[in-house]
């Protein structure tokens, strides 16, 4: 699995074209398997890339490297220029990195709006402020056309409704 | 659409709920005037004994509650009340110092609750085991160190709140009452606002329920566990603390006579929530008091079996009233980072 994926679809693109995300020759390995071996990706302003594989081929690893649920064992991820090293997915989403998880990363029996401020809590002194991260998460519902009830409870809601609710979540947190 | 008519549910099942709750306090209110106007005394006598057995039971039940709503299954509460009920009762007999033997109740429930937090999380031990390992400890060790004939400078003492205790009937019972108990009332309310209305409490109940899904929005499981069960063990502590300061003012080898699992009853009866398990804490201590008075009363039943009364209750509500009472899903399971 020696793969080299690089930008495909500038054509697209408008005229910044800068490189914000590159990762450099990552390599992971698990216990008996090398999931990542020698990657290197490219991503440009306003691209949209699009990873293909067939199962286990190591996409889930090399997001989940980025992200910082993982640390690629060798190889550099660099930010806008920066070097990018992370340990942690608090670090990640600061950074404006955020990832819509393939298994659900919600917790069934809270509401949605308790789910979208999970991690990234609005207070008002000691207390969450429920009031502001309810409105802007209509905001974002709003704006992004997701329609969905903030108090709806999500193991409630259809499979559908859950992957809106994740898609959103990645969207609460500015990245 | 969709989300419409699930708001409209939602409002009509709060209202249900509300309105049962109203005609049960109604009752209970009427019952409580109808025996004070019949005979006064036994009215007050039998709703102070009320809150004094309640309040351990809250307090066990709060230990409880903050374990478990982090992911952490503590069996060991009796284990930390006992030991705090020691430790207490030796500090009060060696300094005569009230505030420090509390203190020392505390740090008690404290240190233990770190022990069954390390255990738990760092060795990932069965919780269940230690838990027991903690009871079993706790037996044992104050058993063995326990001697008979010690005495102390007296116990905590009743703080009246100036004209609120004047006021008939609940006056004398709610605000005529030694310190640990105000405390328990208070931290019943505390620890409402801060599992339901705080960042610490939202991200406390998602440990609890999906650990993974916390970690990857950047919350330390690791360090939201171990304080809670370690706040836990503050409360657990003062629950011991109350025995043999507050309560019964010395300490009896195995004292706290399965209070620690009660409480562990009263959590699941309240469902993991701190006002609702106050309230299953007050109905089983109305249930002890109404067997005390029952065995002054005289009636023909030995009263060994009167005395059961609480602990057969426990396992009624338990096995059938609590209805669909759910624990949080992560509980007793270890979390490994990947």
């Amino acid at each position: 699995m020696d793969n080299t994926y690089s930008k495909t679809a500038d054509a697209v693109m408008d005229t910044d074209k800068s490189v914000i995300l590159e990762a450099k020759h990552i390599y992971k390995t698990f216990p008996g398997t090398v999931a990542n071996d020698d990657v290197s990706l490219e991503l440009r302003k306003g691209e949209v890339l699009a990873l293909l594989g067939e199962n286990g081929a190591g996409k889930s690893t090399l997001m989940n490297v980025i992200y910082g649920l993982y640390t690629q064992d060798k190889g550099e991820i660099f930010l806008n220029g920066e070097p990018y090293a992370i340990d942690n997915p608090h670090d990640a989403i600061n950074a404006g990195i955020g990832m819509v998880h393939q298994h659900f990363m919600l917790v069934p029996v809270f509401s949605v709006l308790e789910n979208m401020m999970l991690g990234a809590e609005t207070t008002k002194g000691p207390f969450l402020n429920k009031k502001a991260a309810e409105a802007k998460l209509r905001d974002l519902s709003e704006s992004f056309g997701l329609e969905i009830d903030p108090h709806a409870i999500i193991e409630e809601l259809p499979v559908g409704l859950q992957q809106r609710v994740e898609i959103l979540k990645a969207l609460y947190r500015d990245v | 659409m969709i989300s419409k008519t699930v708001d409209k549910k939602r409002e009509l099942s709060i209202n249900w709920k509300l309105l049962r709750q109203v005609i049960l306090g109604l009752v209970i209110v009427a019952a409580i005037l109808f025996f004070n106007a019949r005979s006064p005394e036994k009215t007050s006598a039998v709703l102070s004994s009320t809150l004094r057995y309640a309040v351990p039971l809250i307090l066990g039940a709060l230990c409880g509650i903050f374990c478990e709503r982090a992911g952490i299954v503590n069996i060991g509460i009796e284990g930390q009340m006992l030991f705090s009920a020691f430790l207490s009762y030796m500090t009060n007999v060696w300094t005569g110092n009230l505030l420090l033997s509390l203190l020392v109740g505390m740090l008690t429930g404290a240190v233990l609750g770190l022990f069954l937090a390390f255990l738990s999380i760092k060795l990932k031990l069965n919780q269940t085991i230690g838990g027991t390992v903690i009871n079993i400890l706790a037996t044992g060790i104050t058993g063995y160190f326990y001697q008979t004939g010690l005495t102390t400078q007296g116990k905590l003492w009743n703080i009246p709140l100036g004209p609120l205790a004047k006021i008939p009937l609940i006056g004398p019972v709610l605000f005529n009452n030694p310190p640990i108990t105000y405390i328990a009332i208070l931290l019943v309310i505390f620890s409402q606002v801060l599992l339901f209305h705080t960042r610490w409490g939202l991200r406390t109940r998602a440990v609890g329920e999906h650990p993974r899904a916390a970690d990857t929005l950047g919350v330390d499981v690791f360090k939201i566990r171990y304080w809670n069960v370690i706040i836990g063990g503050v409360m657990a502590g003062l629950a011991g603390s109350f025995l043999t300061l507050e309560g019964v003012g010395m300490f009896e080898r195995g004292m706290t006579n399965g209070r620690g699992f009660i409480a562990l009853a009263v959590m699941i009866f309240g469902k993991w929530n701190p006002i609702s398990s106050a309230l299953a804490a007050l109905f089983f201590g109305f249930a002890n008091a109404m067997q005390i008075q029952l065995q002054f009363m005289g009636i023909q039943i030995p009263h060994q079996f009167v005395g059961m009364i609480p602990y057969l209750l426990t396992i009624i509500v338990v096995s059938g009233f609590v209805g669909r009472s759910r624990a949080p899903a992560a509980e007793g399971i270890p979390y490994e980072k990947e």
